[in-house]
């Protein structure tokens, strides 16, 4: 099936053969099964989006007076299996789309996404009415705690002690992506690509000892690519990322 | 030799490697269920630690390099083991003081759940950025969407063993992330398992017992676990977080809170935000 996509130029496209399937299975079968249960509200919109960092999403709004959610929660496996982030709220509920999940840092830009760039698939268009992040600023440091905390143990030892160099690289290249969105979030800017993220950084942080960082990390990473065995040039890696984030911090106020 | 004595053993050696850092080392403390003296033979996790080394042991290239490669030996020494494992935590000194995730101070702060191996007891001093307790009192209602990801268990295809654990995992961590989340969103820091305690009485109408089967079914042996057992949990947990959702939010109406949380958290729109195309 050619299902929502979002293609690697961060072009959003709707292929043209999901809408009546979706609409088959939200608001069909699944649809029925909701309103069939007691208690259970009316849909209020369907909002497909973009996720460039993480993949493409449906946000199910549901009506306040949705007693269970659960049943909307559970309408949304269809859509997780061809591979849709799916978050279902009420409507009065709109707000906590603007608190960042810790757990999931690629969807820290979700809220301007949908704002954005969402389409509305079925419903009202509530786009206007989806928040954004709170303060920005705040993010970057709190991005920063929580990647330290979660890259030295999960990533970084583990790799080195398994001899998984290729993967601690990728992983250091994906978390320096991600803090690199935050970074530019901060700056109030959110259209950010994985393919673009690294030229929209440098071009905004225009920090002597940051390029340098980066095209060390870079130049290193292909070296590494060209021998994946030479536990020196990860290890090097890792410092030149610690580095990284010892920049950032310095920037994150 | 008892199961817990391999465990002992275990950490003594992850010590005596540690030892090798010699002077760079601040602090070595552990948590979780070695620290409160519960280990639970070939299902607790045999090293939940950190370690805090002085600021130069992480920041100057050549010091970092010879930490690092320590810490690398000390945890191959524990995957030898054959234990349950994951890499323990290393900061600097200075990040301890500032940028320590505040999800985890609870269990940092608390004798009852941590201890000391080795070098000063820095537990009063650790802290996280100013933010985070804000930022980390909000989690109870942004991790809503990744526990609505576990919904992907419940695709109506049988699980597979790889499923199985992956689900079993996620299950574990919504019983010792969500209710402590829950907590701190009313004000109360607290660690699992005495969150459980703490939401029966913040919410007697909510059945918190069935946050304690969950508790119960973990502790039994989840490999004997049919598929489909993993997948009732699955669907229990997802239930139980939106029953808990409204009874947080009916609780904060009630105690004057919601306001508050809203209030710090009220968001500002698009128009003001710009977007840059590279």
């Amino acid at each position: 099936m050619e299902a929502l996509c979002g293609d690697a130029g961060g072009c959003f496209r709707l292929g043209c053969d999901w809408r009546p399937l979706l609409l088959t299975q939200v608001l069909g079968i699944q649809y029925n099964a909701w309103n069939s249960r007691a208690g259970s509200g009316m849909i209020r919109s369907l909002i497909s989006f973009p996720l460039p960092f993480f993949r493409d999403g449906l946000l199910v709004v549901m009506d306040d007076d949705t007693t269970d959610l659960l049943p909307a929660v559970l309408a949304g496996n269809a859509q997780r299996s061809v591979g849709l982030e799916v978050v279902s709220l009420r409507m009065s509920e709109l707000w906590e789309l603007a608190l960042p999940d810790p757990f999931k840092a690629e969807t820290f830009s979700m809220p301007y996404w949908i704002r954005e760039s969402g389409r509305v698939v079925y419903g009202e268009d509530l786009r206007s009415l989806v928040p954004t992040s709170v303060d920005t600023k705040r993010l970057l440091p709190n991005h920063l705690e929580i990647s330290t905390y979660l890259v030295r143990n999960s990533l970084i030892l583990d790799c080195l002690t398994k001899r998984r160099y290729i993967r601690l690289l990728e992983g250091l290249v994906h978390q320096g992506n991600l803090l690199m969105m935050t970074a530019l979030l901060t700056r109030d800017i959110w259209r950010v690509y994985p393919t673009t993220v690294r030229a929209q950084f440098v071009e905004v942080f225009s920090d002597g000892d940051l390029q340098e960082n980066l095209a060390l990390f870079e130049e290193n990473a292909m070296r590494l690519r060209g021998d994946p065995t030479r536990k020196e040039l990860a290890t090097r890696l890792v410092w030149l990322h610690e580095e990284f984030v010892r920049h950032l911090w310095r920037h994150s106020g | 030799m008892s199961d817990v004595q391999v465990y002992e053993d275990c950490l003594r050696k992850f010590g005596e490697t540690c030892g090798q850092l010699g002077d760079r080392v601040e602090s070595i403390l552990l948590y979780g269920s070695i620290a409160r003296g519960e280990v639970r033979p070939g299902r607790s996790d045999v090293l939940d630690a950190v370690v805090v080394l002085y600021d130069e042991a992480l920041q100057d290239e050549r010091q970092f390099y010879d930490s690092l490669e320590v810490l690398i030996a000390a945890c191959e020494d524990v995957l030898a083991t054959n234990l349950p494992f994951h890499p323990f935590h290393y900061f600097s000194k200075t990040e301890s003081r500032r940028a320590y995730w505040a999800h985890f101070l609870p269990v940092w702060r608390s004798d009852r759940h941590s201890r000391v191996l080795a070098g000063n007891d820095i537990r009063p001093y650790i802290r996280s950025v100013d933010s985070d307790r804000q930022f980390t009192r909000a989690t109870f209602f942004s991790c809503r969407r990744s526990i609505q990801r576990m919904s992907e268990f419940l695709t109506g295809e049988p699980l597979t063993q790889d499923a199985s654990r992956l689900a079993l995992h996620a299950v574990g961590w919504f019983l010792k992330a969500v209710p402590k989340y829950a907590c701190l969103v009313c004000g109360i820091e607290e660690e699992y398992p005495e969150t459980l305690t703490s939401l029966a009485a913040l919410f007697p109408d909510l059945e918190a017992c069935r946050f304690e089967a969950l508790k119960a079914q973990l502790q039994e042996e989840t490999a004997d676990l049919e598929p489909a057992e993993v997948l009732l949990m699955v669907r229990n947990v997802l239930g139980l977080y939106e029953e808990l959702h409204d009874s947080v939010v009916a609780w904060l109406r009630m105690n004057g809170e919601w306001d508050r949380l809203r209030g710090n958290s009220t968001p500002v729109t698009v128009d003001q935000t710009r977007s840059a195309n590279p």
